[in-house]
């Protein structure tokens, strides 16, 4: 094996070090980790390892940070330059590229048609551009494709061409697909596309827009992980696009195998889910309504489908969901959502205007709530909704002692971008207060926070109903490190 | 590291845990190993032994060393289905194989590195591979050679035409 590479270069395996003596495809596990430039550095030490570069089956391109016109010329020259000297007889197992800038399409129209033609398996790119580009053909028909991410940008969206008119073969092999700022020319594209690959379990599809159509479909049995984040309804699109348009994206979900699904910035109440039964995870985050006559239209839309989700066992939403959630109780013919085989909670709430009784209406939707993470988020505008409270934050006092979580099963409570704020220490003294079986709370401070000893004196007087509580707080910066070393002071 | 192999292997050694079966590997060096088999099939090489029916007698385990197939054993027994209690335990375990500045660790990492393809380890392959390529990142092709022992074979000439064939990436 090692005896083909290197031209004239003796050596074999005997005599030599011991990386150059690993079997071949170690050797390309190892630098399929890298970036090509370091795989150029790193071959270039002998001949030996001279061949591991043009036998390359991982190619891996980042630009990241090259933003002058020259070096973006440059970079673009080396990715042509690797792809020349390789050996054109293997097969690219994956070619990444992060940020590859054009000047002109046709530098990436050619590109992929050399790409496409070595049983490429996953293919990785993030482009920008300072057009429109469709995308190519070649790599609709790239039948070899187990994997296809692609990214564009907000001003050089890449366009799927309809494909109403022509044929698709469709992914036989593809089981993830990633798009990200893609816009779809026809209504029936993604649907289509979707239904084509009968092996893909993983789907994003993220601020993706849609030509002429305000209902995005899916249907897939193989389907195991959905992630769509709709854009952001302030933002400026090509004129093809209106805002109103992207307000009103509903979205229809048919796959029973589902098991994680994410869905972010949906403002319609165009939404349903159906044969979700299979669903563990949900992140669900709901966007309040422009016009609040529809709340209770919402609160239907939500009850059908939480028939759909109950099952879940892990659930982050904002505090919206929370909000329809509490409302969806007061209607006397809807259903009553009880979350039993919740174990892990993640809410995302706005420090001022949030109404507790949500919380609490949640608590008790989740009697077997095991783990809770609050992340506390500043409020960008002030909406007057018409059920706040007047003084939305003052937790109150249980009525009947506790609710079953709180009492059995709730052990650790994490809250993040904690300020020294009265409303947000009146979590911390509710959960140390009710919380009777509580083993940790942990409490990161937001980022930039002054002096943090007052309030952590102040918290330490709280009443608590569990004896063996153990308190954290944590510096923001640190929560990053892979939880080695948090910098952090622990109390027993 | 060892040491804590072996004992563990003896303990289970006695008894069969409930329907457990225990299997025997055999070092090339003749040190002889029992291993549940729930933990022994983390490894490809002998699932496929076990499924095949060919497990019975004591499975020669060619090219690694006793010492190497104890460390083996370790990362089996982190390994297995709740043997530990979250992800982020099981990585900070792994860590210490993360660097492999001392030449012994890069010894260790290459012996591992063998085993786990002999024994076709898959979690193995993948953190000791890693390790070797966090040592690559970062090092200029003089750095390498010095770092991994390696003995250029270009002469002068050839080393500068590399260079400049592209100039741009050694600059980086």
């Amino acid at each position: 094996m090692e005896g083909e590479g290197g031209g004239g270069g003796g050596g074999g395996g005997g005599d030599g070090d011991r990386l150059s003596s690993l079997p071949e495809h170690i050797i390309h596990h190892i630098f399929s980790f890298l970036d090509t430039i370091a795989v150029v550095k790193a071959t270039a030490v002998s001949r030996k390892l001279r061949y591991f570069l043009v036998s390359m089956p991982y190619l891996n391109f980042e630009s990241n940070g090259y933003f002058d016109s020259q070096s973006k010329i440059k970079f673009n020259d080396f990715v042509n330059w690797v792809l020349m000297s390789r050996n054109r007889s293997v097969d690219i197992q994956r070619f990444r590229i992060s940020y590859f800038y054009l000047n002109e399409n046709y530098a990436f129209y050619r590109l992929m048609h050399v790409i496409t033609g070595c049983n490429l398996q996953e293919l990785d790119l993030m482009i920008r551009s300072k057009d429109e580009i469709e995308l190519p053909r070649c790599i609709l028909n790239c039948r070899s494709l187990v994997s296809l991410k692609l990214s564009f940008d907000h001003y050089s969206l890449g366009t799927f061409p309809g494909l109403k008119n022509c044929i698709f073969p469709g992914f036989i092999r593809l089981k993830s697909l990633e798009l990200c700022f893609v816009m779809f020319m026809d209504s029936l594209s993604l649907a289509n596309f979707v239904s084509s690959c009968p092996y893909l379990e993983n789907l994003s599809v993220h601020e993706c827009t849609f030509v002429d159509d305000n209902i995005i479909e899916i249907t897939a049995t193989s389907l195991k992980d959905l992630s769509i984040i709709l854009p952001p309804g302030q933002k400026w699109y090509k004129e093809r696009i209106r805002t109103e348009q992207i307000r009103n994206y509903g979205l229809k979900i048919a796959c029973p195998n589902l098991v994680s699904l994410k869905v972010v910035n949906l403002r319609s109440r165009k939404f349903s889910f159906q044969e979700t039964n299979s669903l563990q995870n949900l992140f669900m985050d709901l966007h309040r309504q422009y016009d609040n006559l529809k709340v209770e239209q919402c609160c239907q839309a939500l009850c059908k489908m939480l028939k759909g989700v109950c099952n879940v066992k892990a659930l982050k939403v904002s505090e919206v969901f929370l909000e329809y959630l509490l409302l969806a109780v007061d209607i006397p013919e809807s259903f009553s959502p009880l979350f039993n085989n919740l174990k892990s909670l993640t809410l995302g709430i706005r420090r001022t205007d949030f109404n507790k009784h949500s919380l609490i209406n949640m608590l008790e939707c989740s009697p077997n709530l095991e783990t809770l993470n609050i992340f506390l988020k500043l409020s960008i505008f002030r909406t007057d909704f018409p059920f706040m409270p007047k003084d939305p934050w003052k937790m109150p006092n249980m009525p009947n002692g506790t609710t079953s979580c709180l009492k059995y099963h709730l052990k650790i409570v994490e809250l993040f971008h904690v300020r020294d704020d009265k409303y947000e220490l009146d979590l911390v003294k509710f959960f140390l207060k009710y919380g009777h079986i509580l083993q940790k709370m942990r409490i990161s401070w937001v980022h930039g926070h002054g002096n943090t000893d007052e309030i952590i004196s102040e918290i330490m007087k709280f009443p608590r109903s569990s004896p063996n509580v153990a308190l954290t707080f944590v510096e923001p910066n640190d929560i990053s490190l892979n939880g080695k070393s948090y910098g952090c002071y622990c109390y027993a | 590291m060892s040491t804590a192999a072996t004992a563990d292997a003896s303990s289970s050694g006695d008894t069969t845990e409930g329907s457990v079966r225990l299997l025997t590997l055999q070092s090339e060096d003749g040190e002889v190993f029992e291993v549940k088999e729930t933990i022994a099939t983390q490894s490809v090489t002998i699932k496929g032994m076990v499924d095949d029916d060919c497990a019975t007698s004591t499975i020669p385990v060619c090219n690694v060393t006793g010492r190497t197939l104890a460390m083996v054993i370790e990362w089996w027994n982190k390994h297995e289905i709740g043997a530990v209690s979250n992800e982020k335990e099981l990585k900070e375990w792994e860590s210490q194989f993360d660097t492999i500045d001392d030449k012994s660790d890069r010894d260790d990492v290459y012996d591992l590195l063998m085993a786990a393809n002999y024994l076709n380890i898959p979690t193995l392959l993948d953190c000791c591979t890693s390790a070797v390529a966090e040592a690559i990142k970062g090092k200029s092709t003089d750095e390498m050679r010095e770092f991994f022992d390696i003995k250029s074979d270009f002469d002068e000439k050839e080393e500068d035409a590399l260079r400049k064939e592209n100039q741009w990436a050694f600059e980086n």
